[in-house]
């Protein structure tokens, strides 16, 4: 009876998880840990750190079932072997792979965006635009690289749109077998905006120009609001039809809040929807970081190029917006502040919040947050048209 | 494709997009204000004669129809609070936006000012 005993204990034991965790396994829990702490104790990006960050822990404890990375490296995917032998987070993550979570989040972020800055100065949609060159320029760092296919490269570039839900969402359709790093850099790197942005804006600006006091935008009426997404929906989606999940759910979002006629689903997509895909979202992509999938050789590498490359692109991205700035500054004859184009690069409201901060350090009577918020909203509607142009021409 | 003409291909359709975006927003709000204005011009030019008629004919009278209902009550309750009165003495008949041309500071500046005086 004692060497049952003792056998059904050493069974149980053999079958546990300290008996198959791997260093990788730890590096990874350890890592996990981090961000966790980052989120918690440093508040950096916490609503999405904290899913992401706890999904790793839960992907690396070893024989938990809840991710089997290996059902998701058969092509073509096999939904019914995914929906009987799948775990818990295989199934959650059917949401990323199908591109479903995303467009959702955007639906959310619609109904929490005022166009108003924007539609009282269009032109700040050129600033937006201008921002994205920080996804193509780093497109053509990655390619030279020539450890990426052009698809993984497109994947990387985005980062640089500094918009988390269109680096999955591109990412799950380009290269889904980086969404871990690309997610994680892109989530990461936006909650360090602050610690990037002011540098370059400062090294690229002179005093005077950042002390420009900008004109008091013109009150917007409703009906230009609510004319706002039906036109910039209908146009969008016309020009570039892959970018349509993203911009349909986006301007859905915003009608929602415009309209006036639908507050419950307003208060829906802006708090319960977004908070629930958020978690969903946020750890199934933390999952995907998993001991299973770096052990795969090379994998190592890649993950620190994408780490590179994403603070790269941010880092151009937020320099071709300023540029931006200044040119339009000189066509204006010093009527716009070129520091409101590094908020080009979505991460809304984060980025126009460090133009307005680094504006008052320069001119403590001046109020940029407002003049930012336009080209701060066109950048999250330029890189989702700039990810619909990756996903035409590399998908 | 070659990385570098993907590149000029991407930025060219984001610029297009949006400038076309600036277009459409600049020709519709034109549009709307310019209706707005119209509406504007034809209140202004009631016939002083004709203006008690007018007053006395819409009792239901609503001081500005382009500001918000919420803005117009919490503005209403406000004054009924500084007045200690809440009952239906008086009636707003017009809210005026003032212009904000004083630095916010000034304003935050001159407001301690004044309350340190109460």
């Amino acid at each position: 009876m004692w060497d049952d005993f003792i056998n059904a204990i050493k069974t149980l034991a053999a079958e546990s998880g300290f008996a198959n965790i791997t260093l990788l396994h730890l590096i990874l829990i350890a890592i996990a840990l981090f961000f966790l702490y980052l989120a918690i104790a440093k508040k950096y990006e916490p609503l999405l750190l904290v899913p992401i960050s706890f999904g790793m822990l839960l992907a690396n404890l070893p024989l938990g079932g809840l991710m089997h990375p290996e059902l998701w490296d058969v092509q073509p995917l096999d939904f019914g072997a995914i929906l009987h032998h799948g775990g818990l987070l295989d199934l959650l993550y059917l949401g990323v792979k199908l591109g479903i979570y995303p467009p959702l989040i955007f639906l959310g972020i619609g109904a929490m965006t005022d166009f108003g800055p924007l539609i009282a100065n269009p032109k700040s949609l050129l600033l937006g635009a201008a921002a994205q060159f920080g996804i193509f320029g780093t497109y053509i760092a990655a390619m030279a690289t020539g450890i990426f296919t052009p698809q993984q490269a497109g994947s990387i570039a985005i980062i640089g749109g500094a918009d988390g839900p269109t680096a999955i969402w591109l990412t799950s359709k380009l290269a889904p077998e980086l969404l871990g790093p690309i997610a994680l850099a892109a989530y990461s790197y936006m909650a360090l905006v602050p610690i990037i942005q002011p540098p370059i804006m400062k090294a690229l600006t002179t005093k005077k120009e950042r002390e420009v006091v900008m004109k008091q935008l013109r009150p917007v009426s409703k009906l230009e609001k609510i004319l706002f997404p039906v036109v910039v929906c209908t146009l969008v989606i016309l020009i570039l039809p892959s970018s349509a999940p993203l911009i349909g759910m986006f301007m859905l979002g915003n009608l929602f809040r415009e309209s006036g006629v639908v507050g419950r689903l307003n208060d829906t997509a802006q708090n319960a929807l977004i908070n629930i895909v958020t978690i969903f979202l946020g750890l199934t992509v933390g999952s995907t970081a998993s001991a299973d999938k770096l052990s795969q050789p090379g994998f190592g590498l890649q993950a620190l190029l994408i780490i590179g490359l994403g603070l790269a692109a941010f880092c151009i991205g937020t320099a071709a917006g300023v540029l931006f700035g200044k040119l339009m500054y000189l066509f204006s004859g010093g009527k716009v502040n070129p520091l409101i184009g590094s908020a080009g690069v979505s991460a809304v409201p984060m980025a126009a919040r460090v133009s307005q901060k680094v504006g008052q350090e320069a001119n403590p009577q001046n109020f940029l947050l407002m003049h930012a918020m336009g080209p701060n909203v066109a950048g999250v509607i330029g890189s989702a048209i700039a990810a619909g142009v990756l996903l035409s021409v590399l998908g | 494709m070659n990385s570098i003409i993907l590149t000029l291909v991407g930025m060219f359709v984001v610029f297009c997009a949006l400038q076309l975006i600036i277009l459409c927003i600049a020709i519709y709000s034109r549009l709307v204000r310019g209706k707005a204005k119209n509406n504007n011009n034809q209140n202004i030019s009631v016939k002083p004669d004709n203006v008690e008629k007018q007053v006395s004919k819409n009792n239901n009278f609503s001081p500005a129809d382009d500001i918000n209902p919420e803005l117009l009550a919490v503005i209403t309750a406000a004054v009924a609070a500084y007045m200690r009165n809440s009952n239906t003495a008086y009636m707003v008949k017009s809210i005026k936006r003032v212009g904000h041309t004083t630095p916010i500071w000034n304003v935050a500046g001159r407001n301690e000012y004044i309350f340190s005086r109460f």
